[in-house]
């Protein structure tokens, strides 16, 4: 199966984790007690609210979110395989096969724990538009199309973390495939605009190694729980806009990081 | 298929390695490629064609600074991040997109700011990097014997 072949199962399996998600919390909001289209605050809303809220976790489990990840996580075993036949194409030595395979797990580790992270956040907004609704007089299909869009929100997510782990792989490949042949510096090559990262920001348009770049993994607003490592697959996180281009000697360009 | 191909071939009793001076070459072509695109100049060193004001306002709405160096062909950055090595023998590589998707993308930018190519200067360049590879690494080889 092809690298994008795989990338359609995932997503469409976490398009489907949401979509049942979505019909799951439509289902206990239509036990509410309501008048005219607005939530009663009653003893008996309050209530069935807090249980929605803790059962929350446990429903988002439910609906397939787990498995979406097992899915996510059983694609990037797949992807291994693709991508090292690719890398048979491109002549890359057979010692590759282990450092991908260590590559592929931090990448595995990292799309992970970020995963179960947007699971948490998908949770926390779905219950503070629960609890904005009890207190505030929120009708009923708004809250819904609140709770619709918030999903939406937190499937374009998880979509996007997809993508950026089978991408991510592809650069580790590239950078390898240059550092075999003897190229020691890249040009961090991309946009600086509003909306670049700080830690990008440092790095554009200035010639670094792999391991200058590791060197600064946890600095400028990289430092997370988990760091995403290796640096040459993440550049500056997720939906990175920056590339690694080979050069040849140093190329007349200063030396990173620099601003 | 959207992308360019160089080949070269040696005689087999000098054996040096083509594939390593053919991935130094594929970097030499990167690099000069993605300067000119983050410079705005297209293969037949004209000026990109000017972003739509519609499409350049859109883009400032999105943080982005239009025409900016780093700026031309980006707005997610996955089409130039998908551009690479796609294929490397011992007599040839091929420059091109990984991905379908990335690839058409490519192809339509192409259309509009044709970014995939090589002119004659950058192919000398090229040839030269190939040449003064393969001619160090022979003096390094005879100087062992």
């Amino acid at each position: 199966m092809s690298t994008e072949a795989i990338e359609r199962r995932v997503q469409a399996s976490f398009a489907q984790t949401f979509r049942a998600l979505e019909r799951r919390l439509i289902a206990l909001l239509d036990e509410l007690h309501e008048q005219d289209g607005l939530l009663v605050s009653d003893q008996f809303n309050l209530a069935r609210l807090d249980k929605t809220i803790r059962l929350l976790r446990v429903d988002l489990s439910a609906a397939g979110y787990d498995s979406a990840i097992q899915d996510q996580l059983a694609g990037i075993e797949e992807i291994k395989d693709a991508i090292l036949a690719e890398s048979g194409k491109l002549n890359l030595p057979e010692e590759f096969g282990a450092e991908s395979e260590s590559m592929l797990s931090m990448l595995a580790q990292g799309a992970e724990e970020e995963l179960l992270t947007v699971a948490d956040a998908a949770a926390g907004a779905v219950a503070q538009a629960l609890r904005r609704a009890a207190v505030g007089g929120l009708k009923l299909t708004d809250l819904i199309l609140s709770i619709a869009a918030t999903l939406d929100i937190y499937e374009g997510q998880a979509k996007t973390l997809v993508t950026t782990t089978l991408h991510s792989l592809h650069s580790s490949v590239r950078v390898k495939h240059f550092t075999d042949a003897g190229v020691e510096w890249f040009l961090y090559a991309g946009p600086d605009d509003d909306v670049t990262r700080e830690w990008c920001s440092h790095f554009v348009g200035t010639r670094v190694t792999p391991a200058i770049l590791e060197e600064h993994a946890s600095e400028w607003g990289r430092e997370g729980k988990t760091p995403l490592r290796p640096v040459t697959s993440w550049r500056g996180g997720w939906n990175c806009r920056h590339e690694l281009i080979p050069l040849l000697g140093k190329g007349g360009y200063r030396e990173g990081p620099g601003k | 298929m959207i992308g360019i191909r160089v080949s070269m071939r040696l005689p087999e009793r000098m054996n040096l390695d083509t594939k390593q001076a053919l991935t130094l070459v594929a970097g030499e072509c990167l690099r000069r490629m993605h300067r000119r695109i983050d410079e705005g100049i297209d293969v037949h060193g004209v000026e990109f064609a000017p972003y739509t004001e519609s499409y350049a306002k859109w883009k400032r709405d999105h943080g982005r600074e239009p025409g900016s160096a780093g700026d031309w062909l980006r707005y997610t950055g996955e089409m130039l991040r998908a551009h690479g090595i796609v294929s490397l023998t011992k007599r040839a590589f091929v420059i091109g997109f990984t991905g379908a998707r990335n690839a058409i993308v490519a192809w339509a930018n192409n259309r509009l700011r044709p970014f995939v190519g090589l002119p004659p200067e950058e192919k000398l360049a090229a040839i030269k990097v190939a040449r003064d590879f393969l001619l160090s690494t022979w003096k390094a080889n005879m100087q062992r014997r």
